[in-house]
């Protein structure tokens, strides 16, 4: 039999022994993994967010070589949004379509020109819905022509770009040959400056459309509508430049000073005319939008300058160049700037941040040209094209803009700015995180005012005074308060407690004042009635009767609030706040926040304070009583410091809470990210900003990455905050221990 | 006096009436949601006002306020939105010169454009007329026989539609696979998708006879001020005589009206009808992220504390785990729509479904990607409370099962995990009620206003976890805060607050009371 067991045993043994080992690994392994993992969130949400700041390259460097004949009269060239085509113009006014891949002309243009006339200078910017190519004539003619490109796609999914080209305008400004000209033309108007090789500038404005002013195109009869703006100038000018507001003119001189003209009822306003430095001035660039300019001088010298009420102001300073600058451009999608300077080194800054973020130098090139689309530079010499490819993913984030005041274009000071969209195509995302944080602590402030009291008192109370069988019940039905859904006390603060509010607010603001006064004259009351009858403080009993007097004290809170409101405030709170104080009244305010975000903090605070309080050893409150002290005495000098790293970590946790709350704050706040400490304004916090803009984010963009980092900062603030109170509680529980 | 501040009977009195309010504030908090959740379903009289000018109309009293006059005002429910363009409107008591409740009005429930208050006319069907003032009865008899009879139309027509979209549905199959198929195969394609569409044109033409059968009749009504108004059957959800019910009778269109709204489906973008859709949602996504969180919170807090070496370190981990308890819900909505979604979903997407791109399968919000989200935010949850469980079971039981011979495995399986069965249920059951309260991450995570389909049905593969779906959390804030109508949608969003307290609610006292028994259990022993 024994042999029989031992046989058994012997079969099974090894088995056991593997099956206890394989648990052992699965579990280790497995446990391990899922916390790995559980805390590998967080680097997946950084890597999101990282890209924001990241530093960039040049992607690849590229060189064609194209035909002798082809590029041999260029006087300038375009690319199209891939660089794969290039758009030569010639001298003779022959635009030609070019390949790179293939090396070959897809498509000849030839627009009219007149006798001996010539292509001296050339442009292209974005219109309403084409591309336009503007070309300035030796005999003081703008032409401009519609750049329609079409996309398609073989079988093989290799692309083709196409392009046809239909005149649109064509203007004469001057007698002489036009050097440089700015264009701006759109379905109601065309409005141009120009510098000829006179050193005059003239200026262009008509409300016809195209078709008009083509008709009567080879004749000079709109001369009428050129204003010649040259008369102030004591240098020769440099470069000139045309606000959106298309009667607003710019200009720079070899002296370094800069000139804003307005042409208002067909009269010519100097409106500003300063010296910037000694440095003759070699460029001005427009930014998109035309808002702003750049200015570029022989020193290597950038300056952004803004137009605030009629006002030219010099905003800050972008990336310098030991060289004089050669050439500029602006960013046609993103708000960047690249310079060039004589000895071909390249910088690419954000006109925002004024931030570097690219800097790479090119060979000696005679023309060069920024592509369309911001992704690369192509810059040529005899017959090499070079290009170099990046991509600028972010421009305008960087630390700086996200934390500190940026001036963004239009404002009239420096601020923190959160407004991710807007109704316009050049509209420039402002994505500052200060409003949001601000608005994160903001709401965080008021729902500690509103619950610290309530649930600390109430923590001391149910621990210390109270019958251990009604503890037993108030403790659960505090502890399922934490229970309820967001959710739903945000519905209910968004739409019941808000709309209610502003008509009891003086009685709401009385209410806590009243409660105090009470609580010195009820006792002495209330001692009496004890004396009188059976009944106790520390029994149910006095809920019983502290419950309908707190119903009776709000209630008189209400009405001596009406009355008050009546009598001092002339009938409305919130109309008297507004004409003497000039505080505007937001139905969803920082106060509906308070009171319901104060509900989901009110248990996790009195929980953890009422564990700390209960746990203080029962050693310590005996020996005070039995030196004399009253219950509150005791509770108050024995009791709560001990207990008081138990009750600061309840009361983190709480602030923890509040800060990663999302629903509440978006249900009941007007979530507009102003920064203003007024009680009855709304604001947007961290979380809900998340909930509101993610939907809506493209993938990859600076907008979805500023959001991850909006998360790990949510989840920073909350870890630090929660790893503070856990330490201290056990602390604590330890020190009790000891004890 | 000075000794009542000395021996602090009155900082006494204040902690007191704090902990009253804190009570205060729980309860009225509960008899708020409770108070409109319920009477929602209440129908109350509905009267006919008749105004100073002499004109009348109907509606339901809600409640009373004062204008800027100071004058006493009282708002009715007038419903007939399309005749009115609202749904309330607010008189001033000193213009009103009678109220009176009618026996005979009529309150239609109807498809479109909320109630109808008015009082009977004329049944037409087809041809014939049946004059409400001529013979009562019959009209009603008429009418109840009609709404029967749509009952069963009704039913044909959702069979019908059924077939529909199962043709659609190969449709879609069918034009998935024609996309990367040979020539041939491109051909049969094309016949059976003729084949197929011919099916579709019979069915349709059959749905479009059942619905104007029920076009054919009409109800004929005027309101108070004497307006008419023509409903078609099809338009007509249910009508009622209140002001002529009785008690009983009032009582049982109570709970007809609350088993509709857990039953039935929503109607006018959600804010009548029922709320089923959204149970179903919130059950399904819950019980997928039960099956993943479970394994993962006991597997985790058995490694740390049955496996792990104690010490600095292992104390440390605890921290963390139970810090990211604390963590806030959206961050972990953050990462499931960066990680799940666009990571996960849309390499799925472009491995598996790339016949279906540009537009995602997996790589949108779905009910899996939701359910993954919440898992990963209820894990803490679950390894806490089952750690709390494994450690509450007493030395004395562990020691006895290894000195007896068993093997760490078998003490783990056979002793460890029953015993500390309570403490993983609590956990279980917080997480679920945590999850079901929880809308910020679902909000970017998979959950919609109105899900087309729910996310399961009679289609293979029957599951459909991509599919985005209801939740009731959402509902709420989507009605209340996004509907056109928000005062209307009110009191469908208390019930719905009402149903979802309840659930979350109930869950928590299961949890709590499974805790004190675990506690109960083990109380004395070592």
């Amino acid at each position: 039999m024994a042999q029989f067991k031992n046989n058994i045993r012997k079969k099974i043994e090894p088995f056991r022994k593997f099956k206890d080992n394989a648990a052992k690994s699965i579990f280790a392994f497995g446990g391990f993994f899922i916390i790995l993992s559980i805390f590998l969130i967080i680097f997946f949400i950084g890597k999101e967010a990282v890209p924001l700041f990241k530093s960039y390259q040049v992607d690849s460097n590229k060189n064609f070589l194209t035909d002798k004949e082809i590029s041999e009269n260029i006087i300038d060239f375009y690319p199209d949004e891939y660089n794969e085509n290039l758009l030569f113009v010639n001298k003779d006014g022959q635009l030609n379509f070019y390949n790179l891949n293939t090396g070959k002309i897809k498509y000849t243009y030839s627009p009219v020109l007149l006798e001996n006339e010539t292509i001296v200078s050339s442009n292209s910017f974005a219109g309403d819905l084409d591309r336009i190519l503007a070309l300035g004539t030796s005999s003081g003619r703008i032409l401009s022509f519609k750049l329609k490109f079409k996309l398609k796609y073989t079988s093989n999914l290799d692309r083709i770009v196409d392009l046809m080209i239909i005149p649109s305008t064509s203007i004469t400004l001057s007698e002489n040959a036009i050097i440089k000209f700015d264009l701006i033309e759109n379905e109601e108007s065309v409005t141009a400056v120009v510098l000829d090789s006179n050193k005059e500038i003239k200026f262009f404005h008509s409300e016809e459309n195209n078709e008009e002013i083509l008709s009567e195109s080879l004749e000079t009869s709109s001369v009428n509508k050129v204003y010649n703006l040259t008369t102030n100038l004591r240098n020769p000018p440099t470069d000139i430049g045309l606000y959106f507001h298309k009667n607003k003119v710019v200009a720079a001189s070899e002296g370094g000073e800069i000139f804003l003209w307005s042409i208002e009822n067909n009269q010519v306003v100097l409106l500003q005319q300063f010296k910037l430095s000694e440095n003759q001035i070699n460029k001005i660039t427009m930014l998109s939008g035309r808002n702003s300019m750049v200015i570029s001088d022989q020193n290597g010298s950038n300056f952004v300058f803004f137009l605030i009420n009629n006002n030219l102001l010099k905003i800050r300073e972008l990336p310098k160049h030991e060289h004089p600058i050669k050439n500029a451009f602006r960013g046609n999608l993103k708000k960047i700037f690249t310079s060039v300077d004589t000895k071909g080194n390249v910088k690419i800054s954000s006109t925002t941040s004024g931030k570097e973020l690219l800097n790479f130098k090119i060979k000696d090139y005679d023309l060069i040209n920024f592509a369309f689309k911001d992704i690369g530079l192509l810059s040529f010499q005899n017959n090499n094209i070079e290009i170099n490819e990046f991509d600028i993913e972010h421009p305008e984030t960087s630390l700086k803009s996200t934390f500190t005041k940026v001036w963004y274009e239009g404002f009239q000071q420096p601020e923190y700015v959160w407004q991710s969209a807007g109704g316009t195509d050049d509209f420039e995302p402002k994505l500052s995180l200060i409003p949001l944080i601000f608005g994160t602590l903001k709401g965080t402030f008021y729902a500690v005012i509103f619950a610290l009291p309530i649930a600390i008192l109430a923590a001391i109370c149910v621990s210390q005074f109270m019958a251990p069988r009604l503890k037993n019940i108030i403790k659960p039905v505090i502890e399922i308060m934490a229970a309820l859904p967001s959710v739903v006390l945000g519905f209910l603060a968004g739409l019941w407690l808000a709309p209610r509010l502003d008509s009891v607010l003086v009685g709401v603001i009385i209410f806590p004042i009243l409660l105090i006064l009470s609580s010195l004259a009820l006792p002495p009351i209330w001692e009496k009635i004890k004396e009188k009858t059976i009944i106790k403080t520390e029994g149910i009993q006095f809920f019983v009767i502290s419950i309908p007097i707190i119903i009776i004290i709000f209630y008189l809170g209400l009405v001596l609030g009406e009355f008050i409101e009546n009598t001092i405030f002339f009938g409305s709170f919130t109309d008297w706040l507004y004409q003497s104080a000039g505080v505007n009244y937001d139905q969803r305010n920082a106060l509906v926040i308070g009171i319901a975000m104060g509900f989901a903090v009110i248990p996790i605070i009195f929980t953890i304070s009422e564990d700390a309080l209960s746990n203080v050893p029962q050693h310590l409150v005996s020996g005070s009583l039995a030196l004399g002290a009253s219950k509150w005495q005791t509770a108050l000098k024995v009791v709560l410091p001990s207990a008081s790293p138990g009750i600061f970590s309840g009361v983190m946790i709480g602030i923890g809470r509040a800060i990663g709350e999302t629903m509440i704050v978006l249900m009941a706040t007007g979530n507009t990210a102003i920064m203003d400490w007024d009680i009855f304004n709304g604001f947007r916090t961290l979380a809900a900003n998340i909930a509101v803009e993610i939907p809506e984010a493209p993938v990859g963009g600076s907008l979805y990455r500023m959001l991850f980092l909006s998360s790990i900062i949510l989840f920073m603030f909350t870890f630090i905050i929660n790893s503070i109170a856990e330490t201290v509680r056990i602390k604590l529980r330890k020190k009790y221990k000891e004890l | 006096m000075k000794k009542y501040f000395k021996d602090g009977s009155t900082y006494v009195w204040l902690t007191g009436a704090m902990a009253s309010l804190s009570m205060l504030l729980v309860a009225g908090l509960f008899l708020l949601i409770f108070y409109y959740g319920f009477s929602t379903f209440w129908q109350s009289n509905v009267a006919t006002v008749k105004l100073k000018d002499g004109s009348y109309i109907s509606g339901e009293f809600k409640k009373e306020g004062k204008n800027y006059n100071d004058e006493d005002t009282i708002q009715l429910k007038i419903g007939n939105r399309d005749l009115y363009g609202l749904d309330f409107r607010w008189f001033t008591k000193k213009n009103i010169d009678s109220v009176s409740y009618d026996k005979e009005l009529l309150l239609v429930e109807r498809n479109e454009w909320g109630v109808f208050y008015g009082f009977p006319k004329e049944l037409q069907i087809g041809n014939e007329s049946i004059i409400y003032e001529r013979d009562k009865d019959r009209f009603y008899q008429i009418l109840e026989q009609k709404l029967k009879f749509k009952k069963t139309v009704v039913m044909k027509i959702e069979d019908l539609e059924h077939k529909i979209s199962k043709i659609n549905y190969n449709l879609k199959n069918l034009d998935l696979e024609r996309k990367s198929s040979t020539l041939e195969r491109k051909e049969e394609i094309e016949n059976e998708v003729l084949l197929i569409e011919e099916k579709y044109q019979v069915l349709e033409k059959r749905l479009f006879e059942q619905a104007d059968k029920l076009k054919n009749i009409k109800l004929r009504l005027y309101t108070s001020d004497g307006l008419e108004k023509t409903l078609t059957l099809e338009n007509i959800e249910r009508y009622l005589k209140p002001n002529s019910l009785s008690i009983l009778g009032k009582i049982g269109l109570y709970f007809s009206k609350i088993w509709e709204f857990v039953s039935d489906e929503p109607r006018e973008s959600n804010t009548e009808g029922g709320v089923f859709p959204a149970i179903f949602g919130t059950v399904l996504m819950v019980l997928i992220m039960s099956i993943v969180v479970l394994p993962l919170g006991v597997i985790a807090a058995v490694y740390l504390n049955e496996y792990a070496k104690p010490g600095k370190f292992l104390n440390l981990v605890r921290i963390c785990v139970n810090n990211l308890a604390g963590v806030p819900s959206i961050v972990f909505g953050v990462f499931g729509l960066g990680f799940f979604i666009y990571g996960i979903g849309g390499t799925l997407d472009q491995l598996f479904f790339s016949d279906a791109l540009p537009s995602p399968t997996f790589g949108t919000g779905g009910i899996l990607w939701a359910s993954l989200t919440l898992a990963l935010l209820t894990v803490p949850v679950v390894i806490v409370s089952t750690e709390e469980g494994l450690n509450a079971v007493p030395k004395g039981i562990r020691d006895g099962s290894l000195a007896l011979g068993s093997t760490k495995w078998e003490t783990l399986k056979n002793i460890i995990i029953p015993s500390a069965m309570p403490g993983i249920l609590t956990g279980l059951i917080l997480a679920i009620a945590r999850a079901t309260g929880e809308v910020a991450p679902l909000m970017i995570t998979g959950v919609v206003k109105l899900a087309p389909s729910m996310p399961i049905d009679s289609f293979f593969p029957y599951l459909h976890f991509e599919r985005k779906f209801m939740h009731l959390g959402f509902h709420i804030y989507d009605v209340g805060f996004q509907s056109p109508n928000s005062e209307a949608a009110l009191p469908m969003v208390f019930s719905t607050t009402l149903l979802l307290i309840l659930i979350v609610i109930t869950l928590n006292l299961t949890a709590i009371l499974l805790r004190n028994r675990l506690k109960k259990k083990y109380k004395g022993m070592i």
